[in-house]
C-alpha cells in the first residue's frame, strides 16, 4: 500500500453492493460511559459465545473473586466465564438465555466488595502463540454483537497469511454508541492494541475503519493512524459510507480491501482479521493488567428509556436492574432488544442476564417499533436491490415454500448473515429474516450446502 | 416501570422498518399518471374523462367483489386496481363504448389478476392483456380513434400506420418529407405534445416523461427497462431505416412506446427484479416492438411485445440470477468421475444436469436472440427481410401500402366513416395502432 501523507485518511476502497440508509437515532452519542454500581447478584450463563458451553467450575457455596474463572471448556471453540463480582456462588442451575436456549449458569451474590482475585496477573506474551493462549484465558469473545471466540479469530491456519487487520469502529446499527464511546475515551487503548496485534501477527496493514458519521471519532482514530509514522506507517484510518451494513465483517472485508470473501469462507481466505474495536481495546487493557473480560459498555436507549445512556457493567447483570439505572421506562414498553433494532433480539423478559457479546438494551414503544400488517408481495425487487449479498429473496422465499433445498442452495441463501435489509426494505413488511432462516433451516435437513 | 403484567412483543429482527408500504407506490404511480390523465381529458374531450372514470370504478368494483366473493381481506386499499384501471383506459381509444370498458376491467381484474392470486401473482400485465383481448374482440370499435378536439389536427391514419406503410414504400426519406409536407401526419410538435390520434393515454409524450421523471426520482421504476426499451427500437429503426432521423423519432413518439415502456413494461409483477433480467427484457421488448411495427401485419406492437416478455419473466429471472457475494465457481476438476458416473447409473445423475439445461434451452432462445440481434443489428434485415420473399401474402400488403400512398391522403379527408363502410379490411389498414 501507498504511504500517504501524515493526516490523510483513506477512502473506502470498494463501495459494494446493496445495504440501505437506517435512521442512526445515535441518541447516546453524547453521553460518557457512566460505571454501574455493583449490582446485588449476577447470573452468569456458560452458554455467551458462539460454540460449545462451558462446565461450570464452581458450586454453590463457594467464595469467588472478580476474574476467578467459574466456567471452563476442553473445547477448542469457546471461551472461559469470569466472575464479574466478587461474592458467593448462590446457585448453579439452568437458565432460559434470551435466545430461548437453555444453558447451566452461576449466580452469584455480591459482596459489594468487587475484590480482584489475586491469581491475576498481566500475562507475557512475546509471539503469536502466547498472545492467542493469552487471549483465551481472557474469555475474550467478538464484542460487536456476534459473540465469536477471539483467540479463535486471530489463530488463522499457516497456509492462510493474513496481511491485514481491520479494526472495525464502523458502528452501522442504530441507537449503539458504544464503540463510538470506545473511540473516544479509551483511544490510547485501541492503538496500543493495534501495535501489540500488528508485531505480534506480523502485519502489514493495519486499517482502522469508521463511517463517516463519525467525525469525532475520525479525529482522535486520525491522531492514533498519525502517531505511527515512526513505525513506517502501518496504521490508516479509512472512512466508509454511512450505509447499513457496513459493520458487517465480509462487507468491512470488501470496502476496506476490495477483496472478496468467498461464500462459506472466513476473512482470513483473502488475508484479512477483522476485529471490533471494543475488543481490540480490551485486548490492550488485558494483556496491562490481567483483568480477563468481567464487564463491558451496553447503550441503553429507545425511546421508552427514561435517560438513554452508556453504562459500564459488569457482565451477568440483570437487565431489568440495568434499565432502572437508567431511570426505567417514560412509558409501557412494547419490545425490549438486546443488540440492535436491525440484528438484535427481541427478548420475552427483562429478568435475563447480560451477555457478554450484548452492546445494547433497547426499549421501544409500539409507535417506533409496532408489528406492521403484512401484504401481499409485490415483487417490486427492493428486498434484491438492498441485499449486500445479491440474494434474490423473492425466489428464495418461493423455493423455501416448496421446501426445494436443491435450488435454495443454487440462489446461494448459506450467504445470508440476516442482516434485516431486505425486510426493513419491504413495502409488503414480510418478514423476510424469518423466511431466510426457515430457507436455511430446510437446506440443514436435507443435508444440502 | 414496568409492571408485572406487561407483555413484551417478540418477532424476527428487524425491528424497524423503511417507508415504503405498496398503498404509497401505487400512489406515486397514480400521481405520476396524472399528468397524461389530465392530457387525455385536454385532448379528447370530457368523454375521455369519463372512460378513465369507467375503468378506475369497474376495476376497483371487481376487486372488491373478486376478493369478497373468494372470502379474502379486501385489496382495494392498496389502490392497486386504481392503478390498472389508469392503464387500461390509457389503452383504449376515447370513443370505446362504456360497456367494453367494463370488459376490459373484467379481464384485467378477475381474469388476469385475482384469478391467479392477486396482486403480485398475475403472470402478465393486466391492463395489457384486457387492451388485447377487446382488441381481438372488438377490432373496429378499438381502432377507430377519434381525432384531437383540436383546430389543427391531422384526420387522418395514426401516424404509425402512417408510417408503416412509408416504411413499405421503401423510399423513407423522401415519402416522409411528403407526407409531413402534405400534413398527412403530425409535426413533431404535435406529436410530442399529444394532437394526434392514438390511445387516450398514449398521444401525450410530454405528460408522460413528466410522470416517468417523477417515478425515477421517488424510486418506484428503475431507468433499466424503459431506456433498453426505447434504446433498442431507436437502434432497429435507425438501422432499419438507413439512419433517418425523423422517422426514428416518429416511431418513438408514436404508438405507445413511451407509455409502455414507463408504466407497463415496469411492473413488478411481471418484469425481472434482476438488472440483467430487467435489461434482457427491455431489450427484447423492443426488439418485439419493432419487429412488429415494420414487418408484422399490425403497425403497433408494444402491447403484444410486453406480453410475451412477460410470459418469459419468470425465465429470464432464472437465468439472469445474479452470482451471489463470495460465489466461488467449483472447479472442474472432478470431470472425469462424473463421466463415469454417467455411463452407469444414467437416470439418477443425467437427470440432475439435464435439469438445468432444459430450463435453460428453450430460454437462451429469446435471451440469446435479442442478444444477437442487439450486437448485429443487420441479422434482423435479413431475417426479416426474406419473409416477403417466401410468403405470397406479403406480397399483395406491400403494393397495397405503395398505392395507398396516392390514394389515402383522400380517404380521409373526406370522412373517417368511409373507412367503415369499405371493408373490414380498411380499418386495421388505415384505422391505425390496432395491434
Amino acid at each position: 500500500m501507498s504511504h500517504p501523507s501524515p493526516g490523510a485518511i483513506l477512502k473506502a476502497v470498494s463501495k459494494g453492493r446493496g445495504g440501505i440508509h437506517v435512521a442512526h437515532n445515535k441518541l447516546t452519542a453524547d453521553c460518557e460511559t457512566v460505571r454501574m454500581p455493583v449490582p446485588e447478584t449476577v447470573l452468569l450463563p456458560m452458554q455467551q459465545h458462539i460454540g460449545a458451553p462451558c462446565t461450570p467450575t464452581v458450586k454453590k457455596g463457594d467464595h469467588v473473586d472478580v476474574g476467578q474463572v467459574i466456567g471452563d471448556s476442553d473445547k477448542y471453540v469457546s471461551a472461559p466465564i469470569h466472575a464479574s463480582v466478587s461474592g458467593t456462588v448462590t446457585a448453579v442451575a439452568d437458565t432460559k438465555l434470551p435466545n430461548g436456549r437453555i444453558a447451566p449458569a452461576v449466580t452469584i451474590r455480591s459482596d459489594g466488595q468487587m475484590t480482584l482475585w489475586e491469581g491475576l496477573e498481566p500475562p507475557q506474551v512475546t509471539n503469536k502463540q502466547e498472545l492467542i493462549a493469552a487471549i483465551r484465558a481472557s474469555g475474550l469473545v467478538g464484542l460487536g454483537g456476534a459473540g465469536f471466540p477471539s483467540h479463535v479469530k486471530l489463530n488463522t491456519p499457516e497456509d492462510k497469511p493474513i496481511d491485514t487487520l481491520i479494526v472495525n469502529a464502523a458502528e452501522c446499527e442504530p441507537y449503539i454508541t458504544v464503540d463510538y464511546r470506545e473511540c473516544l475515551e479509551n483511544s490510547w487503548n485501541i492503538m496500543g492494541a493495534v501495535y501489540t496485534l500488528a508485531d505480534l501477527l506480523d502485519l502489514k496493514n493495519v486499517i482502522i475503519a469508521v463511517e463517516d458519521n463519525k467525525p469525532e471519532a475520525i479525529r482522535v482514530l486520525q491522531a492514533i493512524a498519525d502517531d505511527d509514522n515512526d513505525r513506517g506507517d502501518v496504521v490508516k484510518l479509512m472512512t466508509l459510507r454511512s450505509r447499513y451494513p457496513q459493520g458487517a465483517e465480509k462487507m468491512m472485508v470488501l470496502s476496506a480491501t476490495g477483496r472478496k470473501v468467498p461464500a462459506g469462507g472466513l476473512p482470513a481466505d483473502v488475508g484479512c482479521i477483522v476485529m471490533n474495536v471494543a475488543s481490540a481495546a480490551f485486548i490492550s487493557r488485558y494483556l496491562k493488567t490481567g483483568k480477563p473480560l468481567t464487564s463491558r459498555s451496553v447503550t441503553v436507549s429507545g425511546d421508552c428509556i427514561k435517560n438513554p445512556m452508556n453504562v459500564r457493567v459488569p457482565i451477568g447483570t440483570i437487565v431489568s436492574e440495568i434499565i432502572d439505572f437508567c431511570g426505567g421506562f417514560t412509558e409501557e414498553p412494547y419490545k425490549i432488544l438486546s443488540g440492535g433494532p436491525m440484528m438484535g433480539q427481541a427478548l420475552v423478559s427483562t429478568n435475563v442476564p447480560l451477555l457478554k457479546s450484548n452492546n445494547a438494551v433497547l426499549a421501544f414503544s409500539k409507535r417506533s417499533a409496532g408489528l406492521k400488517a403484512q401484504r401481499d408481495c409485490i415483487r417490486c425487487g427492493r428486498c434484491h436491490a438492498a441485499c449486500p449479498m445479491g440474494l434474490i429473496p423473492t425466489q428464495i422465499v418461493k423455493y423455501a415454500a416448496k421446501r426445494d433445498a436443491e435450488e435454495l442452495a443454487r440462489l446461494g441463501v448459506s450467504v445470508c448473515m440476516e442482516c434485516g435489509s431486505c425486510a426493513f426494505s419491504c413495502p409488503a413488511n414480510e418478514p423476510l429474516v424469518q423466511h431466510m432462516r426457515l430457507a436455511k433451516e430446510i437446506m440443514r435437513e436435507a443435508g444440502v450446502k | 416501570m414496568m409492571n408485572e403484567a406487561t407483555k413484551l412483543t417478540v418477532s424476527a429482527s428487524p425491528h424497524v422498518k423503511g417507508e415504503a408500504t405498496v398503498t404509497g407506490i401505487m400512489f406515486d404511480v397514480i400521481i405520476a399518471l396524472c399528468p397524461a390523465a389530465i392530457a387525455s381529458v385536454a385532448i379528447f374531450g370530457l368523454r375521455a374523462a369519463l372512460v378513465l372514470a369507467v375503468c378506475i370504478g369497474s376495476c376497483v368494483a371487481f376487486e372488491y367483489l373478486s376478493r369478497w366473493i373468494m372470502k379474502k381481506h379486501s385489496t382495494i386499499g392498496d389502490l392497486s386496481a386504481v392503478v390498472t384501471g389508469v392503464l387500461l383506459a390509457f389503452n383504449l381509444p376515447a370513443s370505446i363504448p362504456l360497456w367494453m370498458c367494463v370488459i376490459g376491467s373484467f379481464v384485467a381484474i378477475v381474469i388476469v389478476k385475482q384469478l391467479f392470486g392477486g396482486i403480485g401473482q398475475n403472470f402478465a400485465n393486466p391492463a395489457i392483456t384486457a387492451r388485447i383481448v377487446l382488441l381481438v374482440s372488438f377490432a373496429s370499435a378499438m381502432t377507430n380513434f377519434p381525432a384531437p378536439k383540436t383546430p389543427d389536427a391531422v384526420t387522418s391514419a395514426t401516424p404509425l400506420a402512417t408510417l408503416s406503410d412509408i416504411y413499405r414504400s421503401g423510399d423513407i426519406a423522401g415519402q416522409l418529407s411528403l407526407y409531413r409536407a402534405a400534413d398527412k401526419i403530425p409535426s413533431f410538435f404535435n406529436m410530442f405534445f399529444g394532437v394526434r390520434q392514438g390511445c387516450m393515454g398514449e398521444v401525450c409524450a410530454v405528460a408522460l416523461l413528466i410522470g416517468a421523471a417523477y417515478l425515477l426520482i421517488r424510486r418506484v421504476i428503475k431507468i433499466t427497462i424503459p431506456l433498453a426499451y426505447i434504446g433498442t427500437v431507436a437502434v432497429f429503426m435507425l438501422i432499419a431505416s438507413r439512419f433517418d432521423l425523423a422517422f426514428t423519432a416518429y416511431e418513438l413518439l408514436g404508438g405507445g412506446l413511451i407509455l409502455g415502456a414507463f408504466f407497463m413494461a415496469t411492473d413488478y409483477a411481471t418484469s425481472p427484479v434482476t438488472t440483467k433480467g430487467k435489461l434482457v427484457f427491455g431489450v427484447g421488448c423492443g426488439i418485439l416492438t419493432a419487429v412488429i411495427r415494420l414487418y408484422g401485419s399490425l403497425p403497433e406492437g408494444v402491447s403484444y411485445s410486453i406480453l410475451l416478455m412477460n410470459i418469459a419473466c419468470p425465465l429470464i429471472e432464472k437465468l439472469t440470477a445474479p452470482a451471489y457475494f463470495g460465489f466461488v465457481k467449483k472447479k472442474k476438476e472432478p470431470k472425469e468421475p462424473k463421466e463415469k458416473k454417467e455411463e452407469k447409473p444414467k437416470k439418477d445423475k443425467a437427470a440432475e444436469p439435464a435439469e438445468d439445461v432444459k430450463p435453460a434451452e428453450p430460454e437462451a432462445q429469446p435471451a440469446a436472440e435479442p442478444a444477437e440481434k442487439a450486437a448485429e443489428p443487420e441479422t434482423p434485415t435479413e431475417e426479416t427481410v426474406a419473409p416477403p420473399e417466401e410468403k405470397p401474402e406479403a406480397e399483395p400488403e406491400a403494393p397495397a401500402a405503395e398505392t395507398a400512398d396516392e390514394e389515402k391522403p383522400a380517404e380521409p379527408e373526406e370522412a373517417p366513416v368511409k373507412e367503415k363502410e369499405e371493408q373490414p379490411a380498411a380499418e386495421t389498414k388505415a384505422g391505425g395502432d390496432g395491434e
